[in-house]
């Protein structure tokens, strides 16, 4: 504990700032060549649930001569504190203030996020724009799923890290020391270094050019040396990644307090509004051998009692049945449940069901995303109704009464008649209840969640417009009025966060001056409901003359430089062409596990678990 | 077959970083401890079967205490094993001092005994006979309570309070205090520091110059017996 109890006693939570929890890493920072601090840029209950930051913090500490402590976004009543004291934002192991650090790394899981980012540098009491930190500052580098199109935040930011940490991370570290101990580390030297290490995009290294219409004319590199495109890292071999078996177990309640291990990473579905199902690529599995020992090795490091088997289409890993089995055999006795999230409704067998239910059950939620069959081949969720219909039988059978349903509207070509679509669905599901002999007593509840399409970097609709405002709320409105069931829970959100979110995802580096006022402004915690306020957001780009339009409501040529052209993905720029062709064609694309649709993704090899060229 | 359980008090500290974790998240640290020792104890029999833990009068937020009571059901070990087994997988701020079979019920807990340390620029070589002479006559704060419907209403903690020592050694001053701790009747030493704050005008807000320690000490029966 580094804060004085006098300031922690006037504070919610406490336990948020105490650090001390079990399984965490202490270190002599004497004996330590690199100081690294990995930074949440939400609150410590929801960065604690995080498995990226698990796997990086164990990842580097794993290496004797790197020292990684965490920080989280300190609760307004804690900002007001340390600025009414002046102490600055420190980490959780040692109380280091984030500004004695060598290195700062920041996740960036959501766009809503990056005001947190800001937030966070200045209560760390560090310089927020990269030209203006000194030799003394740390290194900041971002990462995470945002940071494939970086742009936005790309003033903040010294570098980079694309795509997979595990090994990266501790490369670029060593690149630290190795230049400290060398006595050839400046600052620019340093960064121009990492900017020819694979996988490490330094955004001052590069000049942009716009055209008067504010699209990108040109993008380059302003030294030799300098890569034109950045190619993601992945980990070759998934089955033998690092697996933090030990990780810290928070003493206050987080969002997912339990074992989760990763069974896969990818997915082989292509949803065409789906960022994670193409960055992600490719398809690496780990064997269920490997992962029921690293799942009893957290059980007996945490004791927890609970372990979710995590990754974007559980249902699709091939050893499920047989990992499930393995983890059964021990589970039971030991009081675990398991939990399988993000299950497709089109492989919830009567089998699976009882595999959950063994222990202890929550409620099934399948993701349909559009209310018509036309729509879903739109957008390639190749799920039929009658699969979803299934699905629920089997869940009403073994005696659940309610059921939810995720989707979206905003859809690419949607109609009237596709919103229309998901109350038929639910109504539908509804009478398959009570044409079921069996099913149990009670009456059904469907209940869904509909979210606004948001078009992301690295898909196949990332050159498409957003819906407007009033075109999203007429849409929900509308979807109410046909929700005239009591059986069906209608839920959504206010769409002007997607909004907002979806300027940020697509934007370009004209937005760091957007993020720098709004952190003037003293914007904070966007994510959070009670903090976001739409009408701040628009009156911001509006005083700092940028048209939010530009970003949203525009439907880019295809021709058009896009602000995350120079981040290679795996995925190339032709499929995801020619998957926005089919999609106006409503032409679905096969899963990976039936034919390999050339996405271009097995070219940076590894063990993949499907693509023709490099399986096994 | 059913295997017996014999019901065993645990006696543990809870210190440093672990006096800001509420009495339910020491509950769910104190059970994946369980589970890592391999103590096999009863769980609750209903359709979420958890381990079946009895905390007694678990110590307030920002409390430190070495008199935390836990009784849990075991089955086939002996006190002194549970202790042993349960402090290797607890963190080294809760470890258990003591493991026996309870005499005493938790409904006979009367007192508490209390260490308060304050430090303050606003305290005087006078202030600790000015606390004493304070507590001579009522103590008005606003207690919380279920009862009342703004959530507080005012009470007079001075027959509730004991204190046994109080001194300044020109760098802090230090309070030993029993204080109230029934099931009718539960005083919240914040409350005696609170007052004494108000009351006498001691600073307690500058983190920088100021700082206020509880330390539990001691719980006891209402015939003056400890409580074990």
């Amino acid at each position: 504990m580094f804060y004085k109890d006098t300031l922690l006693k006037q504070v919610l939570k406490p336990g948020r700032y105490t650090g001390g929890e079990f399984n965490q890493v202490i270190k002599d920072v004497n004996k330590v060549k690199c100081r690294f601090c990995f930074a949440f840029p939400d609150t410590y209950e929801i960065g604690m649930s995080n498995l990226g930051v698990r796997i990086l913090y164990g990842a580097l500490n794993e290496d004797p001569d790197i020292y990684c402590e965490r920080a989280y976004a300190p609760w307004v009543d804690m900002e007001e504190q340390l600025v009414k004291h002046g102490i600055p934002l420190c980490s959780l192991e040692t109380g280091t203030p984030l500004c004695d650090f060598d290195i700062l790394g920041f996740t960036l899981q959501y766009e809503l996020c990056y005001t947190n980012v800001l937030y966070m540098l200045r209560l760390g009491q560090i310089p927020l724009l990269s030209a203006e930190r000194g030799e003394d500052d740390p290194i900041v580098i971002g990462g995470g799923p945002c940071s494939y199109n970086p742009e936005p935040v790309a003033d903040f930011f010294d570098v980079f890290s694309i795509g997979e940490g595990e090994e990266a991370l501790v490369e670029f570290s060593h690149l630290y020391t190795d230049m400290k101990a060398s006595g050839e580390y400046t600052r620019q030297k340093f960064l121009r270094a990492a900017a020819s290490l694979p996988g490490f995009y330094v955004p001052c290294m590069y000049d942009v050019d716009y055209n008067e219409d504010g699209t990108i004319k040109s993008f380059s590199p302003k030294y030799d040396g300098v890569p034109e495109k950045i190619t993601k890292r992945i980990i070759k071999d998934f089955d033998k990644a690092y697996f933090p078996t030990k990780p810290v177990m928070p003493y206050i309640e987080c969002v997912q307090d339990r074992i989760t291990v990763e069974i896969m990473r990818g997915c082989i579905r292509g949803c065409r509004f789906c960022q994670a199902g193409m960055i992600y690529r490719p398809i690496r599995e780990k064997s269920p051998q490997t992962l029921n020992e690293q799942a009893k090795q957290t059980f007996d490091n945490t004791g927890y009692g609970e372990i979710s088997l995590i990754s974007l289409s559980t249902s699709d890993y091939t050893g499920l049945h047989d990992l499930t089995d393995k983890l059964l055999s021990w589970t039971d006795e030991n009081m675990v449940s398991l939990s399988l999230p993000s299950l497709r409704a089109d492989s919830f067998t009567d089998e699976l069901m009882q595999k959950i239910s063994s222990v202890r059950t929550t409620t099934l939620t399948f993701a349909a995303e559009a209310g018509t069959q036309r729509l879903r081949d739109v957008i390639n969720k190749n799920i039929t109704e009658e699969e979803v219909l299934k699905a629920c039988r089997v869940a009403f059978a073994a005696g659940k009464t309610a059921v939810k349903l995720y989707f979206m509207i905003g859809h690419p070509t949607e109609t009237d008649e596709d919103i229309k679509g998901i109350a038929d669905l639910c109504k539908h599901i509804i009478d398959a209840f009570y044409e079921l002999e069996d099913r149990p007593k009670g009456k059904p509840q469907v209940t869904i969640s509909v979210a606004c399409f948001i078009p992301k970097p690295f898909t196949a609709f990332q050159w498409e417009g957003q819906d407007t405002l009033e075109e999203f709320r007429r849409k929900q409105k509308l979807l109410g009025h046909y929700c005239d069931d009591r059986r069906i829970k209608y839920n959504y959100h206010d769409a002007d966060g997607s909004i907002i979110e979806a300027a940020l995802a697509r934007g370009d580096r004209k937005l760091s001056a957007v993020l720098l006022e709004a952190e003037r402004r003293g914007m904070k915690f966007d994510a959070w409901s009670e903090f976001f306020k739409a009408d701040k957001w628009f009156s911001l780009f509006e005083d700092c003359g940028i048209d939010i339009k530009f970003y949203t409501e525009r439907k880019r040529d295809t021709g058009e430089i896009l602000p995350w052209d120079m981040i290679d993905c795996g995925v190339s720029k032709a499929f995801f062409k020619r998957e926005r062709e089919k999609a106006y064609e409503g032409i679905t694309t096969q899963s990976c596990a039936e034919a390999c649709a050339g996405c271009g993704a097995n070219r940076l090899g590894g063990e993949c678990t499907w693509c023709p060229n490099t399986k096994k | 077959m059913v295997p017996e359980y014999k019901k065993i008090r645990l006696r543990f500290n809870k210190l440093g970083p672990l006096k800001f974790i509420s009495h339910l998240d020491l509950d769910r640290t104190v059970k994946a401890a369980i589970t890592r020792s391999g103590v096999k104890i009863e769980y609750t029999h209903g359709y979420n079967p958890r381990p079946h833990l009895v905390f007694s009068l678990p110590a307030a937020l920002g409390m430190e205490s070495v008199c935390e009571f836990l009784d849990i059901k075991v089955a086939g070990m002996e006190p002194d094993e549970v202790r042993t087994r349960l402090n290797g997988a607890l963190p080294p701020d809760l470890q258990i001092i003591e493991a026996y079979e309870p005499q005493t019920d938790f409904r006979q807990i009367e007192t508490s005994s209390y260490v308060i340390n304050i430090v303050s620029p606003d305290i005087t070589e006078e202030t600790p006979q000015r606390i004493i002479n304070m507590f001579a006559s009522p103590v008005i704060v606003e207690k919380r309570t279920k009862k009342s419907e703004t959530g507080t209403a005012p009470f007079d903690i001075a027959p509730y309070v004991k204190i046994t020592k109080c001194e300044y050694d020109g760098e802090k001053l230090v309070m030993n205090v029993s204080a109230a701790a029934s099931n009718s009747v539960y005083i919240n030493p914040d409350y005696i520091i609170k007052a004494i704050s108000v009351n006498l005008q001691i600073s307690l807000i500058d983190p920088q110059t100021s700082l206020y320690t509880v330390l539990r000490t001691e719980v006891y029966c209402q015939d003056g017996q400890l409580f074990r």
